[in-house]
């Protein structure tokens, strides 16, 4: 045991012999790794602001022709107030019967109805959906419904549909494509850490010449490897903080309003873990003969 | 099974032909010279012997593993019993004298202590203490060769395998590194030295001779250490 542990403290030693060496392939694994995590930034802010800009649900309510005015303008007050609206307009019949007439353009007149249109209370109420869409316009839908007075209530999910049909095609085709990114950031990092080895191919070859075994021979270039890896990733996630802190307000301008956020902690986390564990398994790699 | 017995052992590189049916045996603390014009084979011979050439034909017996019937994984332990000393040294330049002497023993997971009582011994014996904390590509032809020396010897392995040991030595340095050989002999350690220089063998009492010329082995001249074929 306390030669394994010996065995991976020389390997971070070691890294002292060959500074130069050392951190140019530092630097090559934190561009990889950077121009993988900018690519996640990319994909997070996108998955995040069609999450957010989810697309909006119109509803048309028609209330019965003979509902009582005076209870209808209440409700209409009630609905103003619901969370999320964001757009409403109520129409009396009165005001209904000279919309009509305006989009008509005066082709005909309705003037002798004045006073006792026959045209019901409507209101057309829009709201944001953001996330449980169908949920929520499913409830909303039977609120409406429930509403005393109310007829018929329609509503216009053509918009949400549109909405929730890019997000699906930022699910199954960009995350693919983040693990394509991801494969190749791997295949650099792990190629990147491999070639470093070959300068420690006179010092493997020295030491299978006097009998060490195979794992003792490893556990040293393992450990670097993984030392390398944390620092380039380490290295690459501080670019990318600087990289979103330049950005982030880039977007936030109307009608866009894009605040870039960074990735989540998890992610981080995630991506330091991986490359960390490829360049250990790379560099283990490494040592066959 | 014998200590060292090679049988008929052949070896080509490409369509060289290197070694040809090469027959001899050493018994367990003999002492054998292998002397021969440059290009015979000596330095081939002894890489087959230390398993880093594979052995192509014939049979094979070292410090009593078999080279025909080893697993590669037995390959460190037949490397711990029989160390080979390189013509051109093997040491790693950027380490230091020490490091490079350490390194056998510390493969071997001996303790701190031991690992640098036994190099202090070592750079003793070989006029190294000096340089000990030098590194070693600062070191001249001479000084390194005997870093390779004495990393061979610090283990105190069975067989020791010389390849032209003394080649970069002035002769008193040669005179004094055959006499560190013959202590380390009488300790029990078998040597196999491969060598141009005609005087080293008249240093070594009873040494076994062998001569090769163009791969083979054309004259053996026993000593009292040799086993008979
Ligand atoms: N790696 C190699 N590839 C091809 N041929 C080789 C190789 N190593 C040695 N040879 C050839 O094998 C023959 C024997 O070489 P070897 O090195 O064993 O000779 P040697 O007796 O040690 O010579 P020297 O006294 O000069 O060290 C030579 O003809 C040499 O050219
Ligand atoms: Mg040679």
């Amino acid at each position: 045991m306390e030669t394994v542990f010996r065995l991976l403290l020389r390997g971070l030693s070691d890294l002292r012999l060959k500074p130069l060496a050392g951190f140019l392939i530092v630097c090559a694994v934190a561009m990889a790794v950077f121009l993988c995590g900018l690519f996640s930034l990319f994909l997070h802010n996108l998955d995040a602001e069609l999450g957010k800009r989810h697309g909006t649900v119109q509803f048309q309510v028609y209330w019965t022709a003979s509902a009582d005015l005076a209870r209808v303008r209440e409700q209409w007050s009630r609905l103003a107030q619901l969370p999320g609206l964001e757009g409403f307009s109520t129409f009396t019949p009165e005001q209904a019967l000279a919309a009509l007439q305006d989009s008509l353009d005066g082709a005909m007149d309705f003037s002798w109805l004045k006073g006792s249109s026959p045209l019901p209370p409507t209101a057309l109420i829009t709201f944001a959906v953001r996330d449980h869409s169908e949920a929520f316009t499913r409830e909303m839908y039977g609120r409406l419904k429930g509403l005393a007075g109310v007829e018929r209530v329609t509503f216009n999910p053509l918009e949400l549909d549109a909405a929730s049909s890019w997000r699906r095609i930022t699910r199954t085709l960009l995350w693919p494509l983040a693990g394509f990114c991801i494969a190749i950031a791997a295949l650099v990092v792990g190629y990147t850490v491999r070639l470093s080895m070959l300068g420690h191919q006179a010092e493997i070859d020295v030491l299978r010449l006097v009998g060490a075994r195979d794992w003792y021979i490893r556990l040293p270039l393992a450990s670097s490897g993984a030392a390398m890896g944390l620092a380039g990733s380490l290295c690459a996630l501080a670019l990318l903080k600087a990289a979103q802190v330049y950005l982030a307000d880039i977007l936030y301008y109307p009608p866009v309003w894009i605040r870039i956020e960074f990735i989540p902690a998890r992610q981080a986390a995630g991506l330091c873990l991986a490359v960390t564990l490829v360049s250990l398994i790379a560099s283990w790699l490494a040592a066959r003969d | 099974m014998a200590f060292v017995r090679v049988r008929d052992v052949s070896y080509r590189f490409g369509k060289r032909l290197a070694l040809e049916g090469v027959n001899f045996s050493l018994a367990k603390g003999g002492f054998a010279f292998i002397t021969g014009p440059s290009g015979a084979g000596k330095t081939t011979l002894l890489r087959i012997l230390h398993g880093d050439l594979p052995l192509m034909h014939g049979h094979a017996v070292v410090a009593g593993f078999s080279l025909n019937a080893m697993a590669r994984s037995e390959l460190p332990l037949l490397r711990r019993e029989a160390c080979l000393i390189f013509q051109d040294y093997r040491i790693l330049p950027e380490r230091t004298v020490f490091e490079n002497v350490a390194l056998p023993l510390e493969v071997r997971g001996l303790p701190r202590a031991r690992v640098a009582a036994r190099v202090a011994e070592m750079a003793g014996a070989l006029d190294l203490a000096k340089v000990a904390h030098e590194r070693c590509d600062n070191l001249s032809g001479g000084e390194r060769q005997r870093v390779a020396v004495a990393r061979a010897l610090a283990v105190g392995p069975q067989l020791i395998l010389a390849d032209e040991p003394t080649g970069n030595l002035d002769p008193d340095a040669a005179l004094r590194l055959m006499d560190v050989f013959r202590q380390a002999n009488t300790h029990g350690t078998a040597f196999i030295v491969a060598t141009h220089d005609e005087r080293l063998p008249g240093m070594i009492p009873g040494a076994r001779l062998l001569h090769l010329e163009a791969g083979r082995l054309t004259a053996t001249a026993e000593g009292g250490d040799g086993e008979d074929d």
